[in-house]
């Protein structure tokens, strides 16, 4: 059985990846993109990283390849053919997929076990990070001065990216 | 417990204030609304000031905080030089030109988060903690290099900053998890002793991961503190960027690197007995690598006419000369480990003179790019005249920079040679007395320009395109005077640093 799971989200993994690379539409790459990503996310499931799957998800599949998405549409001369509605429904999607994986990655690892051999870990991962996030002897400092980094880093970006009040008028 | 948090925040205080001041800066910014520039640049130097209170309070007893990092001498000392630096930093951000007045008060933040940044960085020996306090430092500075968007030069800064600097991360992070996979914890101390155990007993295989996790950790480092061959960003960057971005590249970050460096390299391959073959050869590196570094920074500085450019470049030979204190700690054989601490004093005590001698060339240039619009070194001629304090100040900074009587650049060189001698790399000690030649020339160059040559006239057109601030005069003299002064009485800088090596 995990025999079976390994080769469905390898082949998942290279069949998106050869596909995104060698398809002449982009947005279709993108697409293939989600499948090779989903695929990786996969072979961390079976190794019994549940956390670092979700994680693959939610911030790969969901995050990166939507903004890749609106990088190719807001750049490529073509873009007004492209509806961008069509693609927005993906975000609350993948999002609460990601959300939903997180919360029963728990549920899921025992029935990978249960499937086939012991292969890395065999007690779910994603407690036991939130814990060492939280202690103070062990990385709850990294986690704070994360957060302080995500906030100067997000008004750094906005003052590159806004225009300046000339050119705004 | 909760007494326990509370130790381990005291702690780390002068971080606690760098954050705060950051939050302060922000909110200040929305509340003051229209001109709330200098409102929130004096508030930053303020808060700037209580790190710095509150550093200087520290007992130098080693502490560690939340598991992670430890508080001791050592870090006292980088702390201070990067949060001094950060603060005149601030300063000139604020009184010159180059950061421009609709984007001053968020300049302010990411100046703040990059010191925050540097003082975990020089502070902590987990890994973890060091790749968070590196990228906050990193990407505060590649925001900071672009700041200048509408400027061609300052955008491609930073757009080549963040690429390059995102790959060195990435690299340094996959020998990161190497040395985890090797020894199974992200604590120097117990990497060490996995390294030694797998450099002693392991076979060719585990030899082959010290090695490349060694050298990928070693880009990373290398990266930041611009050491060839990693030093290809740092001409374009520090040109590119706005001046005080550049006086901040070149000093805080550079120093911080050299921090980690050196704590990495005490930690993980001197306190045990590895083999010595390997660390041998390893120092061996080192020196070449500081040898190259040094020399193809002087040389490429010789042609060069901009004067930020020609800084840079003068800034990756310092880096050569700093490299030489690594690759005596690395050289030093067992029944000569008292190598080792001198190999660190001198890298410390060079740190110093560096520290204040570029903060002050990076001044004076800023002073004159102000007031003269001048950028190279045509632009440079005759202005010692128009504006004698700075032109005074400029030369001073770049007799230490050479290591000429009477600063402070003389003492630091003196004891890095007096380093690289007693470990036997005398070669290395001639290849920078060569340099140190170079370094006069290029030097002398922009010296003969300010006050050998120009005429009169020329300055009267260009007397008027602006001023320099009296702080931003006042600030110069001040470092010029310690130059000088601590050129001539250099124990007490002395006594502090061999206090930081213990």
């Amino acid at each position: 059985m995990l025999d079976f799971m390994f080769i469905f989200f390898a082949s998942l993994a290279l069949l998106g990846g050869l596909l995104m690379a060698f398809h002449p539409n982009i947005v279709h790459s993108a697409f293939a993109l989600v499948a090779a990503l989903f695929g990786v996310a996969g072979l961390y499931w079976t190794l019994g990283a549940d956390f670092l799957g979700a994680t693959q998800v939610l911030l790969y599949v969901g995050g990166i390849t939507v903004l890749l998405l609106f990088a190719v549409m807001l750049s490529t001369r073509d873009a007004a053919r492209i509806s961008i509605a069509r693609y927005a429904l993906m975000a609350p999607i993948v999002g609460l997929l990601g959300a939903f994986l997180v919360t029963t990655g728990k549920a899921l690892v025992p029935i990978v076990r249960a499937a086939g051999g012991a292969l890395g870990p065999t007690e779910p991962t994603t407690e036991k990070i939130g814990n060492l996030f939280m202690d103070p002897t062990a990385f709850m400092l990294p986690f704070e001065i994360l957060a302080v980094l995500l906030l100067v880093v997000l008004v750094g970006a906005i003052t590159l990216a806004r225009r300046g009040e000339e050119d705004a008028a | 417990m909760s007494e326990t948090l509370a130790s381990h925040l005291t702690a780390l205080k002068p971080e606690i204030w760098l954050t705060g001041t950051i939050l302060v800066m922000l909110v200040l910014d929305l509340l003051v609304g229209k001109r709330s520039a200098r409102t929130v640049g004096v508030f930053g130097l303020i808060g700037i000031g209580g790190a710095m209170w509150a550093l200087m309070n520290q007992s130098s007893v080693p502490v560690r905080a939340f598991g992670l990092i430890s508080i001791d001498t050592y870090s006292i000392f980088f702390r201070a030089l990067i949060i001094s630096a950060t603060g005149i930093v601030m300063l000139h951000g604020m009184v010159f030109r180059g950061i421009e007045d609709e984007t001053r008060a968020e300049f302010g933040p990411m100046l703040v988060g990059a010191a925050l940044g540097a003082c975990l960085l020089v502070s902590t020996d987990n890994l973890i903690m060091l790749l968070v306090g590196m990228e906050l430092l990193s990407l505060c500075s590649y925001v900071m290099a672009g700041w200048q968007k509408k400027e061609r030069r300052s955008a491609e800064a930073g757009l080549k900053y963040l690429v390059y600097g995102a790959m060195a991360s990435g690299l340094m992070l996959f020998g990161f998890s190497l040395l985890y996979g090797l020894s199974g914890s992200m604590w120097m101390p117990e990497i060490a002793l996995a390294v030694s155990e797998a450099w002693s007993l392991g076979d060719a295989g585990q030899h082959m991961i010290v090695v490349i996790a060694s050298t990928l950790v070693f880009v990373g480092f290398g990266f930041k503190i611009s050491a060839f061959p990693f030093h290809f960003w740092a001409p374009d960057v520090y040109e590119g960027s706005p001046t005080p971005v550049t006086s901040m590249l070149a000093v805080a970050s550079k120093t911080a690197g050299f921090g980690v460096l050196i704590r990495f390299v005490d930690t993980v391959y001197l306190d045990l007995t590895i083999a010595e073959d390997w660390l041998g050869r390893f120092g061996y590196v080192i020196a070449v690598l500081a040898a190259i570094t040094m020399t193809y920074g002087n040389v490429t500085a010789v042609k060069q006419n901009n004067i930020k450019r020609l800084l840079a470049y003068s800034s990756i030979a310092h880096a050569g000369y700093l490299l030489m204190g690594v690759a005596v700690m690395t050289t030093a054989t067992v029944d000569n480990r008292a190598a080792v601490g001198i190999g660190m004093e001198s890298i410390l005590f060079y740190l110093v003179s560096y520290y204040i001698a570029t903060l002050g060339a990076f001044g004076c240039a800023m002073a004159f790019a102000n007031r003269f619009g001048a950028e190279t070194l045509e632009d440079y001629e005759g202005l010692g005249w128009s504006s004698p304090w700075i032109g005074a100040c400029f030369i001073i900074f770049l007799t230490s920079l050479v290591g000429l009587p009477p600063a402070i650049g003389l003492i630091g060189k003196w004891l890095l040679f007096k380093a690289t001698l007693s470990v036997g790399l005398d070669w290395l000690a001639v290849i920078a007395a060569l340099n140190a030649a170079v370094a006069l020339f290029y030097y002398f160059k922009i010296a003969r320009a300010l006050f050998l040559r120009g005429d009169t006239d020329y300055q009267e057109g260009l007397a008027s395109k602006g001023v320099i601030p009296g702080l931003a005069h006042l600030s110069l003299i001040v470092l010029a005077i310690f130059t000088v002064y601590f050129g001539l009485m250099w124990d007490g800088i002395m006594e502090w640093v061999s206090e930081a090596v213990m």
